[in-house]
């Protein structure tokens, strides 16, 4: 019997001090600032762009692609999406990836290049999850077009 | 599922029969693994980092004690990935070894085979047989039934088996189980939750479990009592970085046998995942009671590697 609740404290503890951080309130920034707004996000798209020619499982990819509008596109993209005040120009993202029949090891790639050049960027690490979660849904759009 | 664990245990009421078969199981599974190894395209490393998970004590990809929903290593849909673990615990009075391998197929089926020996410790002793263990094998089998633990918004869900055969089944006979082997079908639900956890990543598992096994099965399948009863597993992980996370498990267990009650375990984790080629998990145990000695706590590390 003692056994049994000190062996639940301990998991008590074990739970409090893990699921402390989840509840624990934090005064953000807005998501578009951590970013460092537009200046910021160029930034970042720019890191990825040449990260995308340097990596050789998806650069193949963006071949026929006009990478100065690509650039301007994915800027509006993530701005719009971390709530920034721009507006996406683009296509559906279904349309622009059909016939492309990118793989989800080639989005994954892409991905883990983008986690990287925020990284890199200094941007913050729940910052970087958010986004993550807000472009998470759009896989289904992007792969096997 | 159906072809290989089903005539398995039919076959297995014959004795004879039944250790030809081990070996014909084990030879049969290594011949497969190694031809499949040997035709697997070369990438095998689509998925995200640390989305496959560890190796879990019975060859499964999981945390520590609990399979989870996630298949073992980074293949994806295209790909074909191999992973092999070693795990060692040691508590008070007891050391568990365990080793394996295991092959994910298209991230829709995961094949393991893991050996599993228990040093009996002072209960050997007990026994009059010093040094002795008990080994099992388990052959797993999993299946993704649907989602994707990071990019669908309902978790990853799996269905998977484990077939335990006991290689010394004379002491878990004698202790009055009801068999030296069995088989145990799970169901698991795994979601990682980008952000969830003050910015962090979260990670739940929970884990159903249809078995009769006492202590994983290296003290047999049933007992006097209730036979194949349904426990409940879970687990919940924070991924601090992308390659570093720690978390906590709790593993329900029945409880069989007349002669040495039987406690659920617990554990708390670290994992470190440096690249898609090794993870390390250090955790710490509470095994409970194990054969009547009691507080079975202790350390727990496993390594997974990958090509």
């Amino acid at each position: 019997m003692t056994k049994c609740a000190t062996a639940g404290r301990i998991h008590v503890l074990a739970l409090t001090v893990l699921l402390a951080a989840c509840a624990t309130p934090q005064s953000r920034a807005p998501l578009y600032d951590q970013f460092g707004k537009l200046e910021g996000l160029n930034a970042v798209v720019d890191g990825l762009v040449e990260r995308i020619h340097a990596n050789a499982q998806i650069a193949p990819l963006f071949a026929n692609t006009d990478m100065a509008r690509f650039h301007q596109l994915l800027v509006e993209y993530l701005c719009m999406t971390i709530g920034g005040p721009c507006t996406y120009t683009g296509e559906e993202l279904v349309e622009v990836h059909t016939g492309l029949d990118i793989t989800e090891a080639e989005f994954n790639s892409l991905v883990e290049d983008l986690i990287d050049v925020m990284q890199e960027r200094n941007i913050p690490r729940a910052a970087q999850n958010e986004l993550l979660a807000r472009l998470a849904p759009t896989r289904k759009d992007i792969i096997y077009q | 599922m159906k072809a290989t664990t089903v005539p398995l245990q039919r076959l297995a009421s014959f004795p004879r029969v039944r250790i030809q078969l081990r070996h014909a199981t084990a030879l049969l599974c290594l011949t497969l693994f190694i031809s499949i190894c040997g035709s697997a395209s070369a990438a095998s490393d689509g998925r995200l980092l640390a989305t496959g998970g560890a190796t879990q004590i019975e060859g499964s990809a999981g945390g520590g004690l609990v399979p989870w929903a996630v298949l073992t290593g980074y293949a994806t849909r295209d790909e074909i990935g191999v992973t092999a673990f070693a795990t060692h615990v040691e508590v008070e009075d007891f050391g568990l070894d365990s080793l394996g391998v295991a092959i994910n197929l298209r991230n829709r089926v995961e094949l393991s085979a893991a050996r599993q020996r228990l040093d009996l410790g002072p209960v050997a002793d007990e026994l009059g047989m010093p040094g002795y263990s008990l080994r099992q094998n388990v052959f797993g089998i999993k299946v993704r039934l649907a989602g994707d633990v990071i990019y669908t918004p309902w978790p990853q869900l799996a269905l998977g088996a484990q077939y335990k055969d006991s290689l010394d089944g004379a002491i878990p006979l004698a202790l009055g189980a009801r068999d030296d082997h069995g088989t145990d079908v799970y169901l698991s639900a795994t979601k990682l939750f980008l952000g969830a956890a003050g910015g962090r990543n979260l990670l739940l598992n929970g884990t159903l479990r249809s078995t009769s096994a006492n202590q994983l099965g290296l003290l047999g399948f049933g007992g006097s009592g209730e036979g194949r009863s349904l426990q409940a597993e879970v687990s919940a992980a924070i991924l601090f970085t992308p390659s570093f996370a720690a978390g906590i498990e709790y593993r329900q267990k029945p409880d069989n046998l007349d002669v040495a009650s039987e406690d659920d375990f617990r554990d708390l984790f670290i994992a470190w995942f440096p690249n898609k080629h090794v993870s390390t998990v250090l955790a710490w145990v509470d095994l409970g009671s194990i054969a009547n000695h009691d507080r079975q706590r202790g350390w727990y590390l496993s390594v997974q590697v990958s090509p």
